[in-house]
């Protein structure tokens, strides 16, 4: 095939694009994910009730159904819970919660991984060998468990569950940042930059960051689903946000007593977000992953 | 007698990408005899490999022969299904690739990957292969081949990988055999070698053979003829003397010059202006005008076809260059 | 007069050995401890003065690339000594390297991966001179930065562009600019046309040998193309397997060789019209694998001349006729 030039394009018109707007799973992950944005920004503006406002509540409504079903009301669309929060506001501010975690410890986990599978990647020797070394220990235990010690150890709390979650997940960014470097450090560019005289930092700042980054994007969103997923477990388990600050995954758990009893919109529509969400980025990530993935030039 | 073994007539082969449609091959006749040895030389993008890999119908999406006929001893191989097609692939029709590296499956032996050919298109029997597999290793130069048929790839250097992909496409007997670049990945005494065996082995079976390369050294050594291609179509076809000797195409002097002289030291060699142009913005006319030192204004606006200027030798070029020695 | 660059028996040995249990293996009934060491460099002396150009050939694996690299101290050498102007560069950590850049620079082979996708080409060109040599200011870099491309053929309206949007000719111009861009006096070029196109090739060959008259640098030219070292170097290095074999005037060389693998490779050379008018010498068999080289001669194994001397005692560079040296006992015995 020969060599095609290519010329500064619109990126609209940009074979990215046109590859999104044909790939139907890329387009139902991203309007998920959209509409879940929309969610979280304007949500709470949108509900009436403010679920942590405990004057807001009426503890006669406790445990209405959804509007569809018997003895339901259209001031509660889908129902309340055990103290009477409108369930969907609860969801809404639950979503905040979950997606601020996520993409948070998304930001912690990336940065220390990625200097880490840089500082592995490029010095090789002992730091490739202590820093591979505590990332095969780690990756020996399930990360939930590991999550699970450390918040049984740190308490409850939203920076704890962060501490947490980026202790477990910087393992998945380091490894991917250093096979990226590994493979931008044999090409001739890095040479070319030592041959001008470069200190080490700046060859790994100015040259081989940039050129890593595409591959840690890739893992970076597929990761915000893996958090969401740990949180909603910690917090199923009762070890992760506080009962204040209630995420998806604490709303389910706190229906989930009463899930046998027929009581089944509690925690059911807090654990169909969940998933939902995780979802919707999963298929964008898939759709990135094939996309960014290099390609012949 | 007819010897012809291969006709191509106005053979197209575009590509139909998002950036827009790749002409690779645009408008290529000519013709191969039984045993004759082709040069299909030209620079990166001419098109020179998708000749080859459309002669082996192996053309994928997004490309494909838009027109043209490839008549292989009288049938046309586009119009043969896939099932047809694969008789003829690997049993009358072979290829050798570029790399020797990646040529062959790291994951079995050599012995197998040769029998595999056979399997598919003789009747031999187990022992039968294995010694048909012992005699080609013994041709090609591979000492102790019994020893050596339960080795793996990786156990063999670059140079004698070649030359079990060579008797890869030999081990049917092959009528053609399309060999594209096959020795650039060669060190320079191993390629020498490899070139010395390949013409010793297609002249003693009287196979043809397609060379697809881009070094001019290697065809003026090893061809009968030669067809030069640029922007995907032929700007000079002729017999191996005619080519080298007595070239009469601005694009084919003016490669011939860009060489170095192995013989000789030159204070300057003659290069040949600008670039070859975006194979999707071809000019109109002549693709070789832009940088053509003898262009005309004709040569702008028409698109020049192969005209014969002696019996064999063809040109496209309203203008063709006499060529100084 | 020092010499611009001197190598006195540069060594070059890179250690392979996969992980500590894998490098443990039962040899004769015990368990060793076994190291893969390859022998990139081995003892490799030479010169190169104002003014002139080496070129050094060899086939792949014979560690040409290497000693470009490692006299650059991209790697540190395992032995022997490096000097530049007379300076004796082998130990110099990074600090002391950099005024030594502004020296010695390099233009390599691939035009595809010796650029950084990420920057555009006047941030590419303009590297060196940010950081080696007196601080400069940003409008002087760009002005410098613009006269470089100019001189390589290229125009002002590629400075903001990035590489994958140009062809591998004009990358390669890129990457020349950038090599000249300090003024060094000494230009490693690591196979930069090999990569290229024909009639490419002779464009950048041309352009390399007009700048090298104006403004007086030297060549150290690596190369496999035998055709191209002809046209562009005044003296010839021949390495085979991390040794050098012969050097001596290109002219002269290519007209007598005196070493069996020089005339091995003159005589496999394919040449587009006259073959050389040299002695034919056809050898068989491949390069040897330089994990473990043969004590004696690195050539003992192809050589058809090769006899007892050879494969106990390995061949010094030595001078029999001035101005050229060769590393091979047969020409002790003739």
């Amino acid at each position: 095939m020969p060599t095609i030039i290519k010329k500064n394009q619109a990126f609209w018109a940009s074979e990215f694009v046109h590859n999104f707007r044909g790939n139907s799973s890329a387009i139902i992950g991203s309007a998920i994910i959209i509409f879940f944005i929309f969610v979280v920004t304007l949500g709470p503006s949108l509900v009436r009730q403010n679920p942590y406002d405990i004057a807001s509540l009426e503890l006669m409504d406790a445990y209405k159904p959804p509007v569809w079903l018997p003895g339901g009301e259209t001031k509660y669309i889908l129902g309340t819970d055990g103290q009477g929060r409108d369930l969907l506001a609860s969801i809404v501010y639950g979503t905040r919660i979950s997606l601020l975690i996520g993409l948070a410890a998304m930001f912690c986990s990336s940065l220390i991984g990625a200097t880490l599978g840089l500082i592995a990647g490029y010095y090789g020797g002992r730091w490739d060998g202590v820093i591979m070394r505590i990332a095969d220990v780690q990756l020996s235990f399930p990360s939930l468990l590991i999550a699970l010690f450390l918040m049984s150890a740190f308490g409850n709390g939203i920076d704890k569950v962060l501490i947490s979650l980026t202790c477990v997940g910087w393992v998945v960014y380091a490894r991917t940042v250093r096979g990226s470097t590994l493979s931008e450090k044999q090409k001739e560019y890095v040479q070319a930059a030592q041959a001008a005289g470069l200190p080490n930092r700046k060859i790994i700042v100015r040259h081989i960051l940039p050129n890593v980054l595409t591959p840690l994007i890739v893992v970076a969103t597929i990761q915000i689903g893996t958090f969401i997923l740990i949180e909603a477990s910690l917090s199923f388990l009762g070890v992760g946000v506080p009962i204040t600050k209630p995420s998806l995954g604490l709303l389910v758990k706190n229906g989930f007593d009463v899930l046998l009893s027929g009581l089944w919109w509690t925690s059911v529509f807090p654990g169909a977000v969940i998933m939902l969400i995780v979802f919707g980025i999963n298929l964008l990530g898939d759709f990135l992953r094939d996309e960014l993935n290099p390609r012949l030039r | 007698m007819n010897n012809e073994l291969v006709h191509i007539r106005g053979l197209k082969t575009y590509f139909h990408t998002f950036a827009g449609v790749i002409k690779a091959v645009d408008g290529v006749d000519f013709s191969l005899d039984q045993g004759e040895i082709l040069g299909v030389v030209g620079e990166s993008g001419c098109g020179k490999s998708v000749v080859g890999f459309s002669i082996m119908g192996l053309i994928d999406a997004p490309g494909r022969i838009e027109s043209g006929e490839i008549l292989f001893n009288g049938v046309n191989l586009p119009d043969l299904d896939e099932r047809d097609m694969r008789k003829v692939r690997g049993k009358e029709i072979t290829m050798i690739f570029q790399d020797p590296m990646t040529s062959l499956n790291p994951l079995y032996t050599i012995q197998a990957q040769m029998e595999e050919v056979m399997k598919l298109h003789s009747t031999m029997n187990a022992e039968e292969r294995k010694k048909r597999c012992i005699e080609l290793l013994d041709d090609v130069g591979i000492s102790q081949p019994a020893s050596r048929l339960k080795n793996y790839p990786h156990q063999f250097s670059g140079g004698m990988r070649q030359r079990v992909i060579i008797a890869i496409a030999l081990a049917s007997n092959p009528k053609l055999v399309i060999a594209d670049e096959p020795t650039t990945a060669l060190d320079v005494t191993i390629q020498s070698q490899i070139l010395k065996l390949m013409k010793r082995l297609v002249r003693e079976h009287r196979t043809a053979m397609m060379l697809i390369t881009h070094d001019l050294a290697v065809v003026s050594e090893m061809t009968d003829k030669i067809i030069v291609m640029y922007c995907g179509r032929i700007v000079e076809k002729g017999t191996r003397d005619d080519i080298i000797n007595r070239c009469r195409h601005p694009y084919t002097l003016g490669l011939l010059g860009s060489i170095p002289n192995l013989a000789a030291r030159q204070k300057r060699l003659n290069q040949i202006p600008g670039m070859v142009p975006n194979i999707m913005q071809l000019p109109s006319g002549c693709a070789f005008a832009p940088r053509c030192d003898y262009v005309q204004e004709k040569c702008r606006s028409h698109r020049p076809e192969l005209l014969e200027i002696e019996p064999g030798h063809a040109t496209a070029c309203y203008y063709p260059v006499e060529r100084q020695l | 007069m020092s010499h611009l660059l001197e190598v006195c028996e540069l060594e070059q040995r890179f250690d392979v050995s996969p992980g500590f249990f894998d490098r443990l293996k039962i040899k004769d009934g015990r368990i060793r401890y076994q190291k893969n060491i390859v022998h990139a460099v081995n003892g490799v002396s030479f010169h190169i003065d104002r003014g002139e150009v080496l070129g050094l050939v060899g086939e792949s694996g014979c560690g040409k690339s290497t000693v470009a690299k490692t006299i650059i101290k991209l790697y540190d050498p395992t032995g022997g000594r490096i000097k530049v102007n007379g300076e004796d560069i082998t130990e110099y950590n990074y600090q002391k390297m950099v005024p030594v850049r502004k020296i010695i620079q390099v233009i390599f082979q691939d035009p595809y991966a010796s650029l950084n996708p990420r920057l555009k080409v006047m941030d590419i060109i303009t590297e060196p001179m940010a950081f080696i040599g007196a601080p400069i200011s940003k409008t002087e870099l760009r002005e410098k930065g613009m006269a470089l491309l100019k001189r390589v053929g290229l125009g002002e309206e590629h400075a903001g562009r990035y590489p994958h949007q140009f062809s591998g000719g004009q990358r390669q111009r890129i990457g020349i600019a950038r090599a000249l861009s300090v003024e060094p006096e000494l230009v490693i070029a690591d196979e930069p046309v090999s990569a290229l196109d024909v009639s490419i090739q002779a464009q950048i060959l041309n352009l390399m040998m007009d700048l090298k008259d104006e403004f007086g640098f030297s060549y150290l030219f690596i190369t496999h193309d035998l055709s191209v070292v002809r046209h562009i170097s005044d003296r010839i290095g021949v390495m085979y397997l991390g040794f050098l074999v012969e050097t001596g005037p290109t002219e002269d060389i290519f007209l007598r060789p005196n070493h069996p693998y020089t005339r091995a490779l003159l005589s496999a050379a394919p040449s587009v019209y006259e073959k050389l008018h040299i002695d034919p010498l056809a050898i068989t068999g491949e390069v040897p694998t330089a994990l473990e080289i043969p004590a004696g001669c690195s050539f003992q194994s192809r050589c058809p001349f090769a006899f007892d001397r050879c494969i106990q005692q390995r061949p010094r560079l030595v001078s029999r006729e001035p101005g050229r040296m060769e590393a091979c006992h047969l020409l002790d015995a003739q």
